[in-house]
């Protein structure tokens, strides 16, 4: 169980520290709407770096939001369940999702290992790596998996969940 | 396999219902449904060749950026006391007025909404100021409650709106647009909402004791309105520079958050590092699990539009030879009682795949359909048994029993079904703005 706290923690920790990106998305997007208006130049790369930025935020706080509890869910059904029955359909959902999604971070995992070992670039004015934010996805979707494990496993041995949150802020 | 498209079809939408009522997270089911119909409707082959890329390029698009600037700018607002000032303003303006005080909370709602994209937090903020002031001056909890909770939802219809980028990003109509087209519909539902107020006020004088409040000069009532100069400045740079061409919506959401965050430094003295932190973590969390949904909808999406069936639905509808104005009332009606019981945002990303074809097909415009679907998804947030607003309002008032606070939103919800066919009857509210 010790495990499980300390992966969760790092899943949570993870997913805070991708909001950071949203102050470099702000320090890149300003100027270079100022130096393309008034003096007719870009930030090379500008866009480019916001996109992986955008990646990284996206995939590295999957995890952590499932650990959150912060995905939004349909409950109707579910908080009138009695408890044994509301963990047994938690574990046959939770390991429904883990199947899938981990197709996907295979799948991912895949496209990530062709890119880099191609030396994938966008086809811009200057040719910026693509392999970092293939990379994000396919490591975003295996800590969910992860992540959605532990949940099955919490499920199953019936023990609630350490770091909540309320409904998503969202909406 | 030996199942045709249509049976494909109906298993991925079969699928996605008994996962979701499952409890599985919307996401995760959209994303699983997805998965299974396009590996049964396309074969493994070209399945393995789209599921390996579309993870990575739905998301790497520069305009998606915005979600993540919006949510930030939000937050600092909120953080800096803006909501505040905008409710002293508008006490300050309307606060003599017979039900003064609800009223008042419901322009400050629509103040704070040109800053806040999302209707639950600006319910949430305004709860916290609005609700104390209201019940110390003797109104009733469920007129205090309700007006709260209706007043939340302009903060989706007025721009920025979190709803309207997800439309957006859903079917493809373009965001400057939306946004533009969401300000008149906005303004004029939260007068509506004051005067509707003002009328529920007269007919049971009981519920809002009469006011108070001195009667302030001019000059006073300039200040007051005065301080709240930065949500101004706010909506003006964001919108301002949208609807005058000057920026895209990226770059104006990118400007108006850098605002914010001068703001926010500049109000939030000794506490600066706690805002900028949450802001950050807030803004991180709420962005993965929009995506999550917006990810999942693709998948989703990818796999239905492989069975034929938003087509079909689609010359079926146009088939019928039907006024689009009934099959666009046809559309709306389930929106409602869908929006009873999941959030907007996840309802227009498992609606629009189907739905969308039929809009153009029929020949609605596809601006006025977001605003109109905008509004429709909005009444779900005040109506039982999910009805989030309400939610957030009640943990905000003492002792009152969720149904009180149902009844007090249910005037509200009225007054929505007639803008909503006001709206409709009369697109020029919506797209007359427009630079068309």
């Amino acid at each position: 169980m010790r495990l499980m706290e300390w992966v969760e923690r790092f899943h949570v920790a993870l997913g805070s520290l991708s909001g950071i990106a949203t102050i470099v998305m702000i320090a890149l997007v300003v100027p270079d709407v100022i130096l393309r208006k008034f003096f007719a130049t870009t930030i090379p790369g500008a866009s480019e770096t916001n996109i992986l930025l955008l990646v990284l935020m996206i995939y590295l706080g999957l995890a952590g939001a499932q650990a959150r509890g912060a995905h939004f869910r349909v409950t109707i059904l579910t908080d009138r369940l009695p408890d044994g029955a509301r963990r047994a359909l938690e574990v046959v959902m939770l390991s429904a999702a883990v199947a899938g999604l981990s197709l996907l971070a295979v799948l991912t995992t895949q496209s990530a290992m062709t890119s880099i070992s191609r030396g994938e670039t966008s086809f811009g004015v200057i040719a910026f790596p693509l392999w970092p934010g293939r990379v994000a996805v396919a490591v975003g979707l295996w800590l969910l998996c992860l992540q959605l494990v532990l949940d099955v496993i919490r499920a199953l041995v019936g023990a609630p969940r350490r770091t909540s949150r309320e409904e998503g802020v969202s909406g | 396999m030996g199942l045709d498209q249509a049976e494909v079809g109906l298993v991925m939408i079969g699928g996605l219902i008994a996962l979701l009522l499952g409890g599985m997270p919307i996401a995760f089911a959209l994303a699983l449904s997805g998965i299974v119909g396009l590996i049964l409707a396309r074969g493994w082959r070209a399945s393995e060749f789209l599921l390996s890329s579309f993870p990575y390029s739905a998301t790497a698009q520069l305009t998606l950026i915005i979600i993540p600037l919006f949510l930030f700018m939000g937050h600092l607002a909120f953080a800096s006391g803006l909501s505040a000032k905008a409710f002293d303003a508008a006490r300050a303006l309307v606060g003599r007025v017979r039900g003064g005080l609800a009223i008042a909370t419901v322009f400050a709602c629509g103040g704070f909404a040109t800053v806040s994209g999302s209707s639950v937090a600006t319910a949430a903020t305004m709860a916290r100021i609005a609700i104390p002031e209201m019940l110390a001056s003797g109104y009733k909890r469920r007129l205090a409650a309700g007006c709260v909770a209706a007043g939340g939802t302009l903060g989706v219809l007025i721009p920025p709106s979190g709803v309207l980028v997800i439309y957006s990003i859903a079917t493809g109509a373009p965001l400057t647009e939306l946004l533009i087209a969401a300000v008149i519909p906005g303004v004029l539902t939260a007068l509506a909402y004051g005067v509707g107020i003002h009328l529920m006020v007269r007919m049971d004088p009981a519920s809002a004791p009469a006011t108070t409040m001195p009667k302030l000069t001019r000059r006073q009532r300039l200040t007051a309105l005065g301080s709240s100069w930065e949500l101004g400045l706010l909506f003006f740079i964001v919108m301002g520079s949208i609807y005058l061409g000057f920026a895209t919506p990226t770059e104006a959401a990118a400007v108006g958050a850098f605002v914010a965050l001068v703001i926010a430094i500049a109000r939030s003295r000794g506490k600066r590092g706690k805002v900028l932190k949450e802001g950050l973590i807030e803004t991180g969390v709420a962005t993965s699990s929009i995506f999550a949904l917006v990810i999942g909808a693709g998948l989703f999406s990818l796999g239905l539009s492989t069975t034929q069936i938003p087509q079909d639905t689609a010359a079926f509808l146009a088939g019928l030879d039907l006024p689009p104005t009934v099959i666009l009332l046809l559309i709306l009606v389930p929106f409602l009682v869908l929006g009873a019981f999941i959030d907007g945002l996840s309802m227009i990303l498992l609606t629009m795949p189907v739905v969308y074809p039929v809009i153009e097909q029929i020949g609605v415009d596809p601006i006025l359909f977001g605003i109109l679907v905008t509004k429709t998804t909005e009444i779900g947030v005040i109506t039982p048994p999910v009805g989030l607003n309400v939610f957030v309002v009640k943990a905000a008032v003492p002792n009152l029993p969720i149904g009180e606070a149902f009844r007090g939103a249910a005037p509200f919800v009225v007054m929505e079904l007639i803008l909503l066919g006001i709206l409709i009857a009369i697109p020029e509210l919506t797209l007359g703005l427009l630079p068309r």
